[in-house]
Parts: structure tokens; C-alpha cells; sequence
């Protein structure tokens, strides 16, 4: 029997809903604070404009479910869902007044884009837009990678028990230290550090690049949470193509190693002292193993497309896209359109391949996640072993992740439900382009781009596309980045309200 | 003689004329999606410079949009030092007219999909953009909602009393 939900099940969501609009509505004042700086006024007023609507949100939401109950599981995850729908149209509202882009839905689809740390864009004229809202752009961006309810966590709650419920909910299910805030603390400590110093190193190259200084600094900023936050925007319309430079090149693949490629809970461990643990890691390991075969795939194509003179230079496009890829980031260094008209199919379904397995769990990547293909891979080891042996011997297998950990058929099941989830909701997205007349390869290529939360596109994301496409990726990127079990409690919960009983 | 002086006359008066009108220009969407066919032709592009004129050397990196899509302009450095003003959110920036070879993948850049340009010509100055001052109408909505902002603001802390 399903149980209708309560009035107070229902004040919870609400009151933490609030506190995470609070949250995004208090991010907008950097923007803003960055427009009025650089005189930049009708931004100004776009800014306010957005922060007076969370306030009005948050602090309705806030005083009206106001709750001394804690968290359940139910809540956390609703909480988690809601609240990523929420913020997608209270981000948009400062975007749309700049007058970017053709619509509020297209704005709503370019701000999911940025929270799920996707990539794709629907905005017009982005070489003349503020610095105020391509600041906002990225900062979503950086928001949104960071899991926006850690935001949450780390600044407005304080010591709930329930918190757990919610950075669950986000995808994460990793806990870098025993409490759950101080976790998410550390991400952030890492991730200013990282700030920091990849903010310096971008500013640098861009000033020996020619950029003025305030541009390779402001673009150094942008860039820095684009690729570590593993999103894929790009100050200009270009992406990386822009720059020209190999320093920029170097460093931002660089940046995508270390926010998408390597586990939070690894960077602790770095820190600490402890570096074997990276080396050993299946994390690791399995996304070395990924990078190299499906750059083989990629590297074989563009071999046989004879599109690069040069082996080096096939390698620097070919590589630099393949970790882009796999590290689910989206930055270009050639055009959409030519990997379909110059790269070849091969070439692409090695970027497909990588696509699909994403980077690190408990990192900011989107897609299977490097982790789910090891524990896969060990568990065709086990039942090879197990064929391989007498029938009443134990095969016991066993893999390293921080400590020696035991394999287990509830494990792998697990593990193998969420990466079935990801392969039906590629093919999905697919088919519905195809209905729309795209074709297969395209199609897979912009639905995986979607669902992976990736951002490289065939050349199908654009303003013109059909409306029900852009609502088709909006849900894959939503559902893709929260890993479907927070979406799927919020349909139950509707479900539990209409179909419940008392 | 004089149907050999006509032909003479004729040809000059083409060739001044072609001199004078050039090229039509290719549009980014043709160099991207046809770059095979263009691949170390002479083209002429044309549009907006935008961002910085990234010098590096004796040349210059400009990027040049046409509106839907921007392309990778390598330029001597006295060409470049004619583009007086670059696209920016408070400025359109010069539109110019690049003639050159264009590479779909450049070995000298790595790979980069560029125009080699050795002719630069300025179409239009670059102009202040009206973007920048405050809309009135944004204004008064920022004005009015920030008046909602305040009585759910003192109806919060009534209800907290």
C-alpha cells in the first residue's frame, strides 16, 4: 500500500527547498558585485532582479514549512531533485534579462546545462555578453559541480543527521571523512585551492598568449571552474579554439584530470600524504585503462580519416578531445560539426565509448563513472575463476578502493542496474532525435552528450532544434547528474499523492 | 588593331574592376562544414574581430565572427595594428575583411582550423554597444520587487515574534 504523503513530509521539502534557494540567490550578489565594478548597469539590474526573486522564494518557503524534524531518506532525495528544477528557473532569470537568448525555456535549458555541468548552450552572441553573466555562467557551472546542496551543507546547516540523505541524493555516495559536512567542506577546501592555483596558471598563459590582463585573468577564472567542475562552457563562442595556444590546451586538460579523472575521497588521501593510493586504486586504474583503449579507437579513425598531417598533431586533437570526453568537461579544440564531417565514424565512437563511462564517482563527472567498469571488470574475473575452478571451491575477489574491499554479488548488482539505467536512457535520448529525423550515430552522439552530462555536440543542440528535444535533454541531464534515484523518488512522491492512502 | 586595343582595354577594365570589388566573402558555416573543399585555397572572410589581438611575434591571433560562427585569423603584426577596436559586451567591435590561404588543419598551429590572412581591410569602425546603461524598465521592476522583498521580510519577523 502506498502512503499518501503528509502535510509535514511536505514542510520538510519545503523548508529545505528554501534554504537552498537562499543560498543561490546570496551567489548572485558576486556577479553583481562584479558588474558594478566593471560599470556594466543593466546586468546590475538583471542581478537584483534575480536575487529579490530567491529572496521572495527562499524566505516564503523558509517561513512557511519553517520544521525542527530532521531528514528522511524520502525527503533528502526530493529535496536533492526539487531543488536542482528550482534553481534551473530562478538562475535563468538574470540570464534571460540579458536579452541572450530567444527564450525563458531556452535559458531554463542553458542554466540546467550549467548546473549538471554539461556544457550545452543555447545562448546568442556570447562574444558580446557581460562579464557579469558569463561570471554567472560559470558559476552555476561551479555550483552546480560542486552539488548544489553541499552549498547548502556547508554553509546554512549545521549539525543535521539528515544531511547525508541529501548529499546522497546528489549522486555522491562516497563520505571523504566520517561527517558528512566536514566532507563537503573538504571538497571545497580543494576545490578553492585548485581555484587558486589553476586560476594563475590559465591568467599567466593567457597573458603570454597576448590576451590583455584582465581578460586572462577574468577568462582564467571562467575556464578554471568550466574544467575542473568538468562543464565545458567557455567564455567565448568558440571554446577553446579561441585561444590558440597549447599552454591553454595543457593546462585545462590538466584541470579536467584533477576535478573529473581522480575521486574526491582520492584528493584527500593525496593530500594526506598518502600517494600509492592513487597508484593503486580500480578507480584509477580502470580510468587508465578506459583512456587508453578508447583513445586507440579514436587515434585508429583519425588515422584512417587522414584529417591530421602529422602524428603529433593527430595526437593533440585526437587526445585532448579524448579526455575532454571521458572526463565529461565538453571543451573543443576543433568545431562540432567536424567530427562527423572530417574526424569519421570510427574516430567518433571512440569519443562515444569514452562518453558513455564518464570519469570518476565522487567527483564532479557525469556518466557510468570509471568505478562501475572496474567493479564490472572484476566481476567477469570472478565468474571466469569461478568456471575455472572445482565446484566447491570459494572464488573470492577482491579490489582496492582506499582500503581492500571484498566483492560481492549485491555490489555488483547494484552496480549493474545504474549502468543498464544509463545505457536505456542513451538509447532513449536516440531515439526520440531520430524520431525528429536526426540521424543514429548524431543521435546517440547529443543524447549520450545529455545524459553523460558532457556538452560535446554533432551539431543537433542548437536554438532552432525542437522544443520537445530540448525538454528531452533537459531530463537526461537532470536525471543523468543526480543518478536517477532522487528523480525517481520525486515521481514516486507525486505518485504517492495522488494514487495514496491516508 | 583596333579590335586588338578594344580586347586590351576591356581586359584592364576587368581586371581594375575585380581589383576594386573583391572576392565574395565565405561564410564561417561554409569554411567549417565545406573545409575540405577550401583546404589551401585563397578565401576571403569577412566580420566582427572579437575578443583580444592575441600577438605572438611578428603575428597576431584574431578572431573573427561573422555572426553565426568565428574563425582563427593568423596576421603579420602591422596588419593587425590596424583593428582599433575588438568586440566586447560594451563595444561592436571593427568588422574587417581578411584575404588568405585557409587551412582546415593547420601544421604550422597544430592542427588549428585557420586563415592565413595577408590582406586585412577595415569595413567599419568598431562603436560603443548601448547595452551598458540601465534600462528603465528593469529598474522599476528591481525597485518594486525589492519592496516585496521588504514586507516578506517584516512579515517573517512579525511571525517569528
Amino acid at each position: 500500500m502506498i502512503l499518501k504523503p503528509s502535510l509535514e513530509d511536505v514542510k520538510i521539502i519545503g523548508f529545505y527547498l528554501g534554504k537552498i534557494i537562499l543560498a543561490l540567490g546570496a551567489s548572485m550578489a558576486l556577479p553583481l558585485a562584479v558588474s558594478l565594478a566593471l560599470g556594466e548597469y543593466s546586468p546590475c539590474a538583471d542581478f537584483a532582479i534575480g536575487i529579490e526573486i530567491a529572496l521572495i522564494a527562499g524566505l516564503v518557503l523558509h517561513r512557511v514549512c519553517r520544521t525542527d524534524m530532521d531528514l528522511r531518506w524520502m525527503h533528502g532525495m526530493i529535496v536533492v531533485s526539487l531543488s536542482w528544477i528550482v534553481a534551473m528557473f530562478i538562475a535563468a532569470v538574470p540570464l534571460y534579462l540579458s536579452g541572450h537568448w530567444s527564450s525563458f525555456f531556452d535559458t531554463c535549458f542553458d542554466t540546467m546545462s550549467g548546473f549538471t555541468t554539461t556544457g550545452f548552450v543555447l545562448v546568442r552572441d556570447l562574444d558580446h555578453i557581460s562579464c557579469g553573466h558569463n561570471l554567472w555562467r560559470h558559476l552555476i557551472m561551479f555550483i552546480g559541480g560542486q552539488g548544489m546542496v553541499i552549498v547548502a551543507l556547508s554553509f546554512f546547516v549545521k549539525g543535521v543527521s539528515g544531511a547525508f540523505k541529501m548529499y546522497v541524493g546528489e549522486g555522491r555516495d562516497e563520505k571523504i571523512l566520517p561527517n558528512v559536512i566536514q566532507s563537503s567542506r573538504f571538497i571545497w577546501l580543494v576545490s578553492i585551492v585548485y581555484l587558486v592555483l589553476g586560476t594563475a596558471a590559465l591568467g599567466i598563459a593567457g597573458c603570454c598568449a597576448g590576451m590583455r590582463p584582465f581578460n586572462a585573468f577574468f577568462q582564467g577564472v571562467c575556464l578554471f571552474m568550466a574544467a575542473f567542475d568538468t562543464g565545458g562552457f567557455a567564455p567565448h563562442s568558440q571554446s577553446i579554439v579561441y585561444y590558440h595556444s597549447l599552454a591553454f590546451e595543457v593546462i585545462t586538460m590538466i584541470i579536467m584530470i584533477l576535478g573529473g579523472g581522480l575521486n574526491f575521497r582520492l584528493h584527500y588521501h593525496a593530500w594526506m600524504g598518502n600517494r600509492r593510493e592513487v597508484l593503486k586504486n580500480i578507480e584509477t586504474r580502470a580510468f587508465f585503462i578506459t583512456v587508453f583503449i578508447t583513445f586507440l579507437i579514436t587515434a585508429a579513425g583519425l588515422s584512417g580519416s587522414n584529417i591530421y598531417p602529422h602524428a603529433m598533431v593527430m595526437f593533440r586533437r585526437g587526445f585532448y578531445h579524448l579526455i575532454s570526453a571521458h572526463t565529461t568537461t565538453g571543451f573543443q579544440t576543433v568545431y562540432g560539426q567536424q567530427f562527423f564531417t572530417e574526424w569519421g565514424d570510427l574516430a567518433v565512437v571512440g569519443l562515444l565509448l569514452s562518453m558513455m563511462l564518464g570519469g570518476a564517482a565522487c567527483s564532479t563527472t557525469g556518466g557510468i563513472k570509471v568505478f562501475r567498469i572496474g567493479l564490472i571488470a572484476q566481476a567477469f574475473v570472478q565468474d571466469v575463476k569461478r568456471i575455472l575452478s572445482p565446484e566447491r571451491a570459494a572464488v573470492i575477489q577482491k579490489f582496492h578502493h582506499v582500503r581492500e574491499v571484498f566483492l560481492d554479488d549485491k555490489m555488483v548488482r547494484s552496480t549493474l542496474i545504474i549502468t543498464f539505467a544509463y545505457l536505456i536512457f542513451y538509447g532513449a535520448g536516440s531515439l526520440i532525435g531520430m524520431l525528429f529525423g536526426y540521424p543514429f550515430l548524431k543521435s546517440l552522439f547529443e543524447s549520450t552528450s545529455a545524459a553523460a552530462n558532457i556538452g560535446l555536440s554533432s551539431g543537433i543542440v542548437s536554438p532552432a532544434m525542437p522544443a520537445v528535444l530540448k525538454a528531452t535533454y533537459i531530463v537526461q541531464m537532470w536525471a543523468g547528474r543526480l543518478e536517477f534515484m532522487s528523480v525517481l523518488t520525486l515521481l514516486g512522491f507525486f505518485v504517492a499523492a495522488i494514487k495514496g492512502k491516508r | 588593331m583596333k579590335l586588338c586595343a578594344g580586347a586590351m582595354i576591356c581586359a584592364a577594365v576587368l581586371i581594375a574592376g575585380a581589383r576594386a570589388c573583391p572576392a565574395q566573402a565565405i561564410s564561417s558555416a561554409e569554411l567549417i562544414s565545406q573545409s575540405r573543399d577550401f583546404d589551401g585555397k585563397n578565401v576571403t572572410y569577412a566580420g566582427e574581430v572579437i575578443g583580444d589581438v592575441m600577438r605572438r611575434g611578428d603575428h597576431a591571433w584574431i578572431n573573427i565572427s561573422d555572426g553565426a560562427g568565428a574563425v582563427g585569423v593568423w596576421v603579420p603584426s602591422d596588419l593587425a595594428a590596424r583593428i582599433s577596436q575588438t568586440g566586447d559586451f560594451k563595444h561592436t567591435g571593427d568588422t574587417v575583411e581578411v584575404v588568405g590561404i585557409f587551412n582546415r588543419s593547420c601544421v604550422e598551429h597544430g592542427g588549428d582550423l585557420d586563415i592565413h590572412a595577408r590582406e586585412l581591410r577595415i569595413i567599419a569602425a568598431g562603436k560603443p554597444r548601448m547595452t551598458c546603461s540601465l534600462n528603465k524598465v528593469k529598474k522599476d521592476w528591481a525597485v518594486k520587487l525589492l519592496g516585496v522583498v521588504a514586507i516578506v521580510w517584516i512579515l517573517t519577523l512579525l511571525k517569528m515574534r
